[in-house]
């Protein structure tokens, strides 16, 4: 297997990459941590729930929360042992998480790393689902979802999604409901397993101390070869105008909370070119930053008059498929908050020499954000992974941030903050 | 590995502990102040963790102390209340780039020092007090934290079952303070308060990072060596063991999952050897991911997504949680209870005892990779006068142990108290009541 090099001057970080002879692509990053890290993921996530291969006539319909409730059953061998057990031989502390466009399983540890990273290639790469065991897991993802159901940020989050969008699949809860997960069978399991787990649309990812070679014996030993497949997604039309102006539910909290989001139109999709998809992330968290951070006039304004608290924040999130501009607030007014939010985006639109001052202090702050990022080899291979899975490289981060500038920043904030997009999901007091 | 701690007296008192490490972006300090524990400290200590980002004597407005944080290449200082057993705490933890990093080498940790100072040192005082017009708005946000305590059901649950089982005892004490007492708060006597912890507290500051340790010291020295010092002796926690009788509480909610919490005493302190045993029999009944709590009443029983067993070393105890359907409780109660008995009778597999033995040993290895977990997990043991362990050491003694020792401990804990937070709505008829508004 052939590895090539990247690295980065600024971070003092590199990766080497390769493809498996079985089709699955691999980033290592070599660190001088005790405990090192390999995270396993697959794009395949909630919002994938209409799809074909080239193989099939039509395009198929699964339940919602498959993607999540496939990477609970994983976790169960036909043997019958329990894959924590396993990884508890070795010290591996395992876990996977489902979220909209992906599905990842990793490991961390401070011995056996060999060992470890086979149990994780090995427990992914073998299926085993029966209607007993299916039936089991009912239970417990039962049990998850109401745990949900009481969250009031989770809540906030999946009212903020329905109020944004209009068809789109972010929509749809990654746990899916209790309705939807009973009807999924062995079949539909082997079904989407099949398709999404197939290694040339899977990535592995680690970070650590390992040998490059020990872990291409472990991948020749355990994974199989995959053909190459092509997946083709069926997403609705999403229009670029919200779904809702406001979704508003009374909860068990204390105070009023909102969490207000601008819908954004640009997408890694869309835009097809990884350096411009980072440059758009990174702009946007200068942006939130300088207009709405802790040392901005907003925040203080607001604050000294008691109008929000220190639980105010203001960002981005984007994935492949989606994004937004988000704020989010425990207020007694949320209206007042709202509004002024508004203005200040306005106002800043009509004015943006009033950032100028501010710029480079805010910009050298976010430069050391995407520094820290690389603190963990956890949160490394998961930073890698994510961007690749957008179809970027995380080590770019840090010159793309450094190359951003003011004119830049001016640019995103006219075309993305257009408060006729925005939505807002509320949950007040019952 | 082995992580060296080095610990230096830099006033009565005072001591710094560090160690050096280049593996981060990032240094890690963590000062620490640790006083008598009352509901006025509480009180008093959480206003203060509101109150100090709110300005200094040179950076007289939360944004211009913000925007000098901002130009040391973002550093972060978080400020909070806490307690540690029956002690007030008040910690100050600040991140901030390495210097290695800095553009026209700017020396980060030195500036972030004085910040962290400025803050604690010299706070912004207006006629002999805390400004009344900043207290007079975190007064209103230390009362919303107080009723939002009730926004996660798990942790409130965690903290209601505390609120019962030590009612009598000062554990019981909430960190969040009392509203009677924030009414009673004004910016001079409160200010008193603070000169006063800060003449008395006992000062712990933890460093890990790339940075010259010696210059970082005498850093601190010379901030001292300013501050008049009368250190006042921290009171020990009482450790209650005797358990007369097990108490059931209930609380309802109108929430869908219920919330079951399990109070125990454990009869051993953080000074003892025997707390190892502990770890380890906590980390075989519900500390882990291969724990029997986890395989047993999660996996195999499918009562719940979430259970586990949790040790408060600093009092004492052990919590076990669960989040279940309320018709689902009294099975999970059994269920636990079952497997608690398990082990008091020696039904402990070699591969259980060697799963959690890794894990333990596992997880003492990684501290090095984790500042804020080395600063907490050697701060533990330096209050407990224990700074003679280390990770490797206490490695050592959990590899060393043995299932008899494990039997012999769970003899030692004790039921004290049934908590349960009881969700009275139905799933299908959804806790949250939605109304739309349309464009």
């Amino acid at each position: 297997m052939i590895f090539t090099e990247k690295y980065n001057d600024r971070l003092g970080e590199k990766y080497l990459y390769g493809v498996h002879e079985t089709g699955l692509e691999i980033f290592m990053v070599p660190k001088d941590h005790i405990r090192s890290t390999a995270i396993l993921g697959t794009r395949y996530g909630a919002m994938h729930r209409i799809f074909k291969t080239e193989k099939d006539d039509d395009f198929i319909t699964v339940p919602d929360g498959v993607a999540h409730f496939l990477e609970h059953k994983l976790f169960e061998n036909e043997d019958g042992s329990d894959t924590f057990s396993r990884f508890g031989e070795y010290g591996g502390n395992a876990n996977a998480f489902t979220s909209d466009e992906m599905t990842a399983y990793y490991f961390t540890a401070t011995d056996n790393y060999y060992e470890n990273l086979e149990i994780l290639l090995d427990f992914v790469s073998s299926p085993y689902f029966t209607e007993e065991t299916v039936k089991k897991e009912l239970g417990i993802i039962g049990q998850e979802l109401k745990m949900y159901l009481d969250n009031p940020y989770r809540r906030l989050y999946k009212n903020l999604l329905e109020a944004l969008y209009v068809d789109s699949h972010i929509k749809i809860d990654v746990g899916g409901t209790e309705e939807s997960i009973a009807k999924i069978t062995p079949e539909i399991l082997y079904r989407c397993y099949g398709t999404f787990y197939n290694l040339t649309n899977m990535t592995l990812c680690l970070a650590g101390s390992f040998e490059a070679d020990k872990v291409v014996k472990i991948c020749d030993k355990i994974l199989k070869p995959s053909e190459p497949v092509t997946i083709t997604h069926s997403f609705p039309e999403e229009p670029e105008y919200i779904n809702k102006e406001l979704i508003s539910e009374k909860f068990p909290i204390a105070l009023p909370m909102f969490y207000a989001g601008i819908k954004d139109n640009m997408t890694a999709d869309k835009e097809k070119d990884p350096i411009s998809s980072l440059k758009r992330i990174w702009e946007h968290k200068i942006i939130s930053e300088l207009l709405f951070g802790k040392s901005s006039d907003f925040y203080n304004d607001l604050y000294d008059k008691g109008l929000i608290n220190d639980k105010f924040s203001a960002g981005y999130s984007s994935g492949c498929n989606y994004s937004f501009i988000y704020f989010c607030a425990e207020t007694r007014t949320p209206d007042k908050v709202i509004e002024l939010i508004k203005e200040k985006i306005n106002k800043t639109c009509d004015d943006t020499d009033s950032l100028k001052e501010d710029f480079e202090i805010c910009k050298r702050m976010i430069y050391a954000d995407c520094l820290q990022e690389w603190n963990s080899t956890a949160d490394i291979a998961e930073l890698l992974l994510e961007y690749r899975f957008m179809g970027a490289d995380a080590l770019d981060i840090p010159d793309v941030v450094s190359a951003i500038t003011f004119e830049d920043i001016v640019k995103r904030l006219k075309e993305s903050y257009c408060t006729e997009k925005m939505a807002v999901s509320l949950v007040e007091p019952k | 590995m082995s992580i060296n701690l080095n610990r230096i007296k830099i006033n009565d008192g005072a001591y710094i502990n560090f160690a050096e490490t280049k593996k981060h972006k990032t240094n890690y300090m963590s000062v620490y102040f640790f006083s008598e524990l009352t509901k006025r400290s509480a009180t008093y200590c959480k206003l203060i963790s509101q109150i100090l980002p709110r300005g200094t004597e040179k950076y007289p407005s939360a944004r211009l102390f913000n925007r000098a944080l901002d130009a040391c290449y973002g550093t972060e200082i978080d400020v909070y209340s806490l307690k540690h057993g029956e002690t007030q705490g008040l910690c100050v933890n600040v991140t901030s780039l390495a210097d290695r990093f800095a553009f026209e080498g700017d020396s980060i940790m030195e500036k972030a020092t004085e910040l962290t100072a400025e803050m604690i040192f010299s706070p912004l005082i207006k006629d002999g007090g805390f400004d009344e017009g900043i207290l007079a708005g975190e007064k209103v946000n230390a009362k919303d934290a107080i009723s939002a305590r009730i926004n996660n059901k798990a942790e409130y649950a965690k903290r209601m079952l505390i609120s019962h089982m030590c009612d009598k005892e000062k554990y019981s004490i909430d960190t969040l303070g009392y509203e009677d007492i924030i009414d009673e708060a004004t910016g001079k006597n409160l200010y008193e308060f603070y000169k006063e912890f800060l003449k008395s507290a006992r000062i712990e500051i933890c460093f890990f990072g790339d940075s010259d340790p010696e210059k970082l010291t005498e850093k601190w020295k010379e901030i001292l060596s300013f501050r008049e010092r009368d250190v006042k002796a921290l009171d020990e926690t009482v450790f209650v063991n005797d358990v007369t009788e097990i108490r059931t509480v209930k609380e309802e909610m109108d929430i869908t999952q219920s919330h079951l919490l399990m109070g125990y005493r454990t009869d051993c302190a953080l000074d003892s050897d025997e707390i190892h045993t502990l770890s380890l029999y906590n980390a075989i009944l519900g500390g882990s991911l291969t724990s029997k709590l986890f395989m047993n009443v999660r996996e195999k029983k499918s009562l719940c997504y979430t259970v586990s067993s949790a040790l408060v070393t600093s009092k004492g105890l052990m919590r076990i949680y669960a989040g279940v359907d309320k018709d689902k409780c009294s099975f999970a109660i059994a269920e636990t209870d079952h497997q608690i008995k398990q082990i008091e009778r020696g039904n402990i597999t070699d591969e259980e005892l060697r799963d959690a033995k890794i894990t333990l040993i596992s997880s003492l290895r990684g501290l090095e990779d984790s500042p804020g977990s080395m600063a907490g997990w050697f701060l533990q043991h330096i209050l407990a006068g224990r700074a003679d362990r280390t990770p490797d050491s206490v490695a050592a003694i959990i590899d060393s142990l043995t299932k008899e020792d494990v039997v012999r401990i769970s003899r030692k804990v004790s039921f004290d108290t049934l908590y349960i937070l009881e969700g009275t709505a139905k799933a299908d008829e959804d806790v949250g009541d939605e109304e739309d508004s349309e464009e």
